[in-house]
């Protein structure tokens, strides 16, 4: 995966999927977007610890807003780390660095504090299988922040459709 | 006047003096302060120059005087004392440390200021944690504002700024901010339902408006505040130095202090929820609440928890916000846990109050004082509590059953006694400690000791019920039940002041008593002798605390009491117009027949020991021995009277037993007490006294006989009389009789 100097802004790219999905949550979007930026991993996910003060509610409401923040940033840690590996192939580099600078990305990525990407690096065109990577990491993260299984895959499919109409066509598109 | 009927549907007023997460702070103030000199005195000590030297040179002399015990056989036990005591005195006179003092009230004073500046911080640092966002305006959210804005005319709670939690997923808000500047936070889940389902927003909202309604804002955030300054100043370095000094005995209590500490929190915390939730509740309906809760939780009852109060972490389940919506008294209830913080918190902080006025004066006043701020605080939180249980029974016609209360407040009294780090932080300057100086007290003691104590805690909270009921019904009738309670609270003062003060200082007492004093008597009589004879060594005391528990509760049943009809704050709705609350029924007759009954049997037994005492001294040789065991038993023949006094007085009155019983035991106190001293002169007296002043008694003593044996026959005359009316079925009362003051009728009961 080759990068270019095209990147999309995903607080941009966000707003979109939202505006498609749940069009009523936009009112909110752009605070909640300021405090997921600005938040630890451990806020971004919404589930708050109760703390002794609040009221007691136990429903937790699936949110597209977060759900697409989320899986955005996902789909952007995604296609980082693969140019990442396809830079040290390109630089002959030993396996064993590889190991190490993946790990260390993973250690950043897994960290709570680390602030969210803010825009993300389009590579000049996709194969059907790195689009099926995309579309499973962005699926699953928004699975994960409590998106129904069909509205995930709408979330899913919404990014992956604006990534590739962003992008050069792939070859075998 | 309203029937029985009507009562179903009258709910207990939650909100009468009150919501009491005030008081549940004030208490945990005082768990602090009470807390704090014991947990900070060894770091005292270190830094604070001389006072090592001065503590240890005290502890060393009072060793040494107890080593070097002067040899006192053969002299009477008044002797020894005396000498104990000017020996004491005057080798060991305990030394004064102003250092110490100062040092120990600049921690509290540290607590409370860092506690100040953690309230005044939280705020500010709940926004910046959150990401807290202003909510977006009225164009953006038009029917957020809109609801938002008629809950507060529903409420009247207005000057509030509203905030957005922007990632937090949860149907939750949270009432928060200083005084003046109050905040509520709703999550961006919550106003997601502002449209999606408009009552549940509104069940959420009502409830973060009542919390402000309710003004516990405050408490709750001066809760959190004063737990972590105590944490970080007080026990975090306590528990360092007694890991460090490798002190396995006092990091037990340390633990258990703690423990109670954090409970007194909780509950706190807890109990503000129950408030507003009730508080909404008069707003809305309880069904919005119920499904604001959701269905989560433990299935209900949680008999458990409702029945002894106990609860840890500091949020209530939903479960038992379901319950308490559906059953105000639930809000109201106190109950073990609640007795056990207020208990241990009482005494733990007399024994700091002791240690700072003993470094502070060189003469400090005696138990009963240094109890007093702590007794008020703990009468204070009983009688509030208890009215409220009260006001709730007497609504929906429960009985009211508050032992668990009582068990919980004894068995901190005594836990209070253990767990204070003071026996092995410091040098044990107190006889009972058993870790130097004198030996303690031998288990099963202790324990009969605890015993009484748990006893005393349940009838003192037993009379303090009584003493509420009485008063209820002319409470009701005013415009606030505030000074009634308040009155009660005064009463209730002292009469805890002066049990406890006895209480709690009754095993240092039999310790040193049997040391010092009665060095070859048993040990479990000297205790005995001690728990006797102490209240008898305080008459004034003795007195004023018998005479208390008759005269609060029955002078509420006297004619000039005059009880109207309930006030609209009763209840929930407001009770109709004329209904009357009823007082439980008095019948002080009869406390004055059982204390005739207990009189005429010392009058007796003086009769037949008479002339004994004087066969005694004629026939035996030598005199003194047959007259001294009459002279004993003619001493115990008072107190003999007085519990037979009290206990014809419980079996004879059904309700108000503990207030008869008191009134009972006076009224047999001054002649059976007279008649006791009067055999007990003549035994001690019959043949060897030969002093005027001793030949001057014995003729009064001959001088009562005959009008002693004239009062036993007449009140044998009445018993005869009166006990076939008492048998008589139908019944409290003997026959019916127009209404006096204290049996009103027509009422909830």
């Amino acid at each position: 995966m080759r990068r270019t100097d095209e990147t999309l802004q995903i607080p941009e790219l966000a707003r979109q999927v939202v505006g498609l999905v749940a069009p009523e949550e936009l009112p909110l979007f752009e605070p909640t977007c300021q405090a997921y930026f600005s938040s630890g991993r451990k806020a971004r996910s919404g589930r708050r610890r109760l703390t002794e003060l609040e009221f007691d509610g136990q429903e937790i409401i699936p949110l597209v807003t977060t759900a697409a923040l989320g899986a955005t940033i996902a789909v952007a840690d995604f296609l980082a780390s693969r140019f990442y590996e396809t830079a040290f192939e390109e630089s002959g580099g030993d396996a064993w660095i590889r190991r190490v600078v993946r790990r260390v990305l993973g250690f950043f990525r897994r960290s709570r504090r680390r602030p969210a990407m803010r825009s993300l690096p389009v590579p000049p065109s996709f194969s059907s299988q790195q689009l099926a990577e995309v579309r499973e990491v962005a699926a699953r993260t928004a699975a994960a922040l409590d998106m129904p299984p069909e509205k995930a895959a709408l979330i899913a499919d919404t990014i992956v459709g604006r990534l590739t109409s962003s992008g050069p066509s792939s070859p075998d598109e | 006047m309203s029937e029985a009927g009507g009562r179903e549907s009258l709910r207990p007023n939650p909100f009468v003096l009150g919501a009491d997460t005030w008081y549940r702070f004030g208490l945990l103030v005082a768990a602090v302060i009470g807390v704090s000199p014991l947990l900070t005195a060894p770091r005292g000590y270190l830094y604070v120059p001389g006072a090592l030297e001065s503590r240890n040179d005290e502890q060393a002399c009072l060793q040494r005087l107890l080593r070097e015990m002067p040899d006192m056989t053969g002299r009477s036990p008044e002797d020894r004392f005396d000498t104990m005591s000017r020996h004491v005195l005057e080798t060991c006179a305990p030394h004064v440390s102003i250092g110490m003092g100062v040092y120990t009230i600049a921690m509290i004073a540290a607590v409370l200021v860092l506690a100040l500046a953690i309230y005044w911080w939280l705020p500010r640092r709940l926004v910046r944690r959150r990401r807290l966002t202003a909510l977006p305006p009225p164009q953006t959210l038009p029917d957020v504002h809109r609801e938002i804005q008629e809950l507060q005319r529903l409420t009247g709670v207005g000057d509030v700024g509203f905030l957005l939690d922007p990632l937090d997923r949860r149907v939750t808000g949270l009432a928060f901010g200083r005084v003046g500047r109050r905040r509520v936070v709703l999550s961006h889940g919550l106003v997601r339902t502002a449209t999606t389902d408009p009552e549940r927003f509104r069940a959420v909202m009502l409830h973060e408006l009542a919390h402000i309604r309710n003004g516990d804002i405050d408490p709750t955030y001066l809760t959190i505040a004063v737990w972590r300054a105590w944490l970080i100043l007080v026990l975090a370095p306590a528990f360092l130095n007694v890991i460090i000094n490798q002190m396995g005995g006092v990091f037990w209590r340390l633990v258990v202090t703690a423990l109670l500490v954090r409970m007194v929190r909780d509950a706190t915390l807890r109990s503000r929820e129950h408030y507003a939730d009730a508080r909404a509740a008069q707003w809305s309906t309880t069904e919005l609440l119920h499904r604001a809760l959701g269905d989560g939780g433990r299935p209900l009852p949680r008999r458990f928890a409702r029945r002894w109060g106990w609860g840890w972490g500091t949020h209530p389940e939903s479960a038992s916000r379901r319950s308490a919506l559906a059953d105000p008294g639930w809000v109201t209830s106190i109950g073990f846990g609640d007795g056990l913080a207020l208990g241990t918190t009482t005494v733990y902080s007399l024994s700091s109050l002791t240690l700072i006025a003993g470094w502070l004066l060189a003469d400090p006043p005696g138990t009963a004082v240094h109890l007093l701020p702590f007794t008020a605080l703990l009468s204070c939180a009983l009688t509030f509590g208890i009215f409220r249980v009260v006001l709730a029974a007497r609504l929906t016609g429960r009985r009211v059953n508050l032992d668990r209360l009582g068990i919980g407040l004894g068995t901190g009294f005594v836990l209070g006694t253990f767990i204070t780090p003071r026996f092995g932080l410091l040098p044990s300057d107190v006889p009972i400690s058993g870790a130097e100086g004198m030996p303690s007290m031998p288990a099963y003691l202790w324990l009969a000791w605890a015993g009484l104590m748990v006893a005393g805690g349940v009838l003192s909270v037993r009379w303090i019920t009584e003493l509420l009921a009485t008063w209820l019904p002319y409470a009701a009738s005013r415009r606030s039940p505030l000074r009634m309670v308040l009155g009660c609270t005064v009463v209730t003062t002292a009469v805890l002041t002066i049990w406890l003060a006895f209480g709690v200082g009754l095993p240092s007492l039999a310790n040193m008593a049997a040391h010092m004093i009665f060095p070859d008597a048993p040990q479990e009589l000297v205790f005995l002798g001690v728990l006797i004879i102490a209240p008898v060594l305080e008459p004034l005391s003795t007195m004023t605390l018998v005479v208390l528990l008759w005269a609060a509760p029955l002078a509420a049943t006297m004619k000039w009491v005059r009880a109207g009809p309930a006030r609209a704050w009763v209840s929930l709705p407001p009770p109709p117009d004329g209904t009357r609350l009823s007082a439980p029924p008095a019948a002080p007759a009869r406390a004055v027949s059982a204390a005739l009954i207990a009189v005429s049997y010392v009058a007796v037994r003086s009769l037949i020991a008479y002339p004994l005492i004087l066969l005694g001294a004629v026939l035996l040789q030598p005199p003194r021995a047959f007259a001294g065991f009459l002279a004993l038993s003619g001493g115990f023949a008072g107190i003999g009277a007085q519990i037979l006094a009290v206990v014809l007085a419980l079996t004879l009155t059904r309700s108000l037993r503990l207030p008869h019983a008191m009134l009972a035991a006076t009224l047999a106190y001054l002649p059976a007490t007279v008649a006791a001293t009067l055999a007990l002169s003549l035994a001690s007296c019959a043949t060897t006294c030969q002093s005027p002043l001793a030949q001057m008694r014995i003729t009064v003593s001959r001088l009562f006989y005959l009008p002693g044996l004239a009062l036993s026959l007449l009140v044998a005359a009445l018993l005869i009389v009166a006990v076939p009316r008492w048998r008589r079925p139908g019944g409290d009362r003997p026959a019916p009789r127009p209404a006096r003051s204290w049996r009103r009728q027509g009422h909830y009961r």
